[in-house]
Formats: C-alpha cells, sequence, structure tokens
C-alpha cells in the first residue's frame, strides 16, 4: 500500500469514461487506484449514483479520493454519492471543477509523489471551470 | 384546503397518476430541453416515473414519510440526469423531515427543508431558471392555506410560464446566455406537471 490518492472518472458516456481511465493507466505507474463510470442505468448518455458509489470504493485510498467530471449530472449525481458515504470518508473526497481529462492527467503526475487531496487542489486552481 | 391527512389508496393512486402523467409529457420534456439543454429530460423523467409505477404496489409504507422516501431514493438512482438528483433530493428531504402525522405546519416545514437541500444541491436559487422557480412559489401558496389545491395548481403554472422570460445560470442552458431568453424551462414544466397531478388527486378531498 502507499499514500497516493485515488482518482475516479465520470462522464456522461461510458465510453470516455474508460478512455480516460484507460489513458490514465498507461501514464502512471500502478500506485494510483483509478476507477471509471460513466452512463445511466439503461446505457445511454447520463450518470448513476449508484455507480458512481461503487466507483468511489473501488478507488478507494485513505488519503483520499478525487473525482473528475463533465458537468452536470455526473457532478451532482457525484455529489449524492458523496452524501453516501460516512463522515470520516466524506471528508477524504472532492470534486474537481477542472476540464476532465486535462485535470486527472495533471492529477496522476503529480499525485503518484504522494501529495495530498489539498495540496493537488491547489495546483489544480488554476484550471478551474469556474475561471472560465 | 384541508390538512395533508390522505388515505394509503389515495396516496398510492396519487403517485401513479403523477407518475403517468409525467410520462404522458416525454416527449413535450424532451423538445423543450433540445432548445436550451441536452434534449433527455423527458425521457430522464419518464425513466424515473415508469421505475416508480414499477415499485409502488410492491412496498409497503404506513405513512406519507415512507412514500416521499420511497420516491427520493427511486428517483435519485433511476432517472439518470441532474434531475433525479434534484427531484430526488427534494422528495427524500422531505421524508426525511416529516412526521408520522403531518399538520399542514409540519408539512411546510419538511418541504422547506427539501427545498433548502435542493438549492444547496444545485448551488442554486430562485430566478436562475430551474425547477426552484416552480416549487418556490408553491410553497409560498402553500404557506398562505389558499381555499383550493386548484389554486396552488395555478400558481405553479403561471411560476412556470415565467421563466420563459428568465435567462438560465445553472446548467447546460447557462452556456446559451441571453439565447436562453424566451423558451420555457424544461425542469420548471416538469415541476408544473408534478404539482398539477397533485393538486387534482387532492382537490378531490375539498
Amino acid at each position: 500500500m502507499n499514500n497516493n490518492i485515488g482518482i475516479v472518472i465520470v462522464s456522461h458516456s461510458a465510453e470516455v469514461a474508460r478512455s480516460v481511465a484507460d489513458m490514465l493507466g498507461i501514464m502512471c505507474d500502478q500506485s494510483i487506484n483509478i476507477a471509471h463510470c460513466g452512463g445511466n442505468k439503461d446505457g445511454g448518455l447520463g450518470s448513476d449514483v449508484d455507480q458512481i458509489t461503487a466507483a468511489i470504493s473501488s478507488a478507494w485510498s485513505d488519503s483520499g479520493v478525487a473525482i473528475f467530471v463533465d458537468l452536470g449530472s455526473t457532478e451532482i449525481n457525484s455529489k449524492i454519492a458523496i452524501k453516501r458515504l460516512s463522515k470520516d470518508k466524506m471528508k477524504k473526497v472532492a470534486i474537481f471543477d477542472t476540464p476532465l481529462v486535462e485535470g486527472a492527467l495533471t492529477t496522476i503526475s503529480i499525485a503518484s509523489g504522494g501529495e495530498s487531496l489539498n495540496e493537488i487542489q491547489k495546483v489544480l486552481k488554476g484550471m478551474s471551470l469556474s475561471l472560465l | 384546503m384541508k390538512p395533508f391527512f390522505v388515505s394509503e389508496d389515495k396516496l398510492r393512486f396519487m403517485v401513479k397518476h403523477t407518475a403517468e402523467t409525467v410520462i404522458s409529457f416525454e416527449v413535450e420534456l424532451n423538445e423543450l430541453d433540445s432548445a436550451i439543454g441536452d434534449g433527455d429530460h423527458g425521457t430522464n423523467m419518464s425513466r424515473g416515473c415508469k421505475t416508480l409505477l414499477g415499485a409502488i404496489d410492491q412496498i409497503e409504507y404506513d405513512s406519507l414519510r415512507d412514500v416521499l422516501i420511497f420516491i427520493g431514493k427511486t428517483l435519485i438512482s433511476s432517472i439518470g440526469g441532474a434531475s433525479g438528483a434534484l427531484y430526488g433530493t427534494l422528495f427524500l428531504t422531505m421524508g426525511e423531515n416529516i412526521d408520522e402525522n403531518p399538520t399542514t405546519e409540519t408539512f411546510i416545514d419538511a418541504f422547506d427543508q427539501g427545498i433548502n437541500e435542493t438549492m444547496i444541491l444545485g448551488s442554486s436559487h430562485v430566478n436562475q431558471k430551474t425547477i426552484l422557480d416552480v416549487i418556490v412559489p408553491v410553497l409560498d401558496a402553500i404557506k398562505k392555506q389558499p381555499d383550493s389545491f386548484l389554486d396552488i395548481a395555478q400558481v405553479a403554472s403561471i411560476a412556470s410560464n415565467r421563466t420563459i422570460a428568465m435567462k438560465a445560470e445553472k446548467g447546460r442552458a447557462s452556456y446559451l446566455g441571453d439565447r436562453s431568453i424566451g423558451h420555457l424551462d424544461p425542469g420548471a414544466h416538469s415541476s408544473d406537471i408534478i404539482i398539477r397531478s397533485i393538486c387534482e388527486v387532492l382537490c378531490d378531498y375539498e
């Protein structure tokens, strides 16, 4: 075990989520847990709280979990998934409001050094979509 | 307007009637959402309501509290869009905060808490062209305790139509800026449909 944070990729599309996670997996050194999910329960575009909850638990690290989303329901359903966690775990999960691919790529490049969720959030502040 | 004492059969009928009505508006809601969103609000709402219809006869419940919690959880896990999280949170929070034998006062209190939680989740407030622009005026109307549930239904429809002139500040529609003006908000419209369906059933009690 290491102290690296885990990463969850949530997209409206299952294919996009899988592809981004695959790319991250190839680019990082396997010291980071990466989980992904996308689409609604019917397999169409959307997001699903149960899948997001499962992805958080599969990427779980006691150092925390960073969730990357592609706007709208992926963000709001991720918030619900976090609310379902225990109080202790809840504090260790953050949704990043960066562009999905760029934010996640930047994160794996710094997270493999064991940086905390807070430190990574500070680094990624400049990528916030709220700055648009 | 009488207090919110509804028999189990009536409650079940209310849920079914509302779900069926929302499903019947699937195409219209999709069309509205195509104009300013991603075109799936009707499909999403319909999926949630079909799940609700499929399960409502199977569940056992003793109170409005149980039904609201059941509706909230079902919508959150079945709609698959932001509307599922928002409507689901509204119903779930109402259920969690309502007492076993609600009065008009405790119902208003629970509705208030449900709206609050929905606002927090969506980081939103009124006048941003969302479901809040219908449910907040509806809560205000209930607080005034009008003579008939039909008055509340009317408030919902008027409030929904007011979103046409609003500029969207939340969701995908917000990226359109001023171009979102002139379109009825699909979420406000589905809220109107839900409120009207509930009032249609409740006014039989008057």
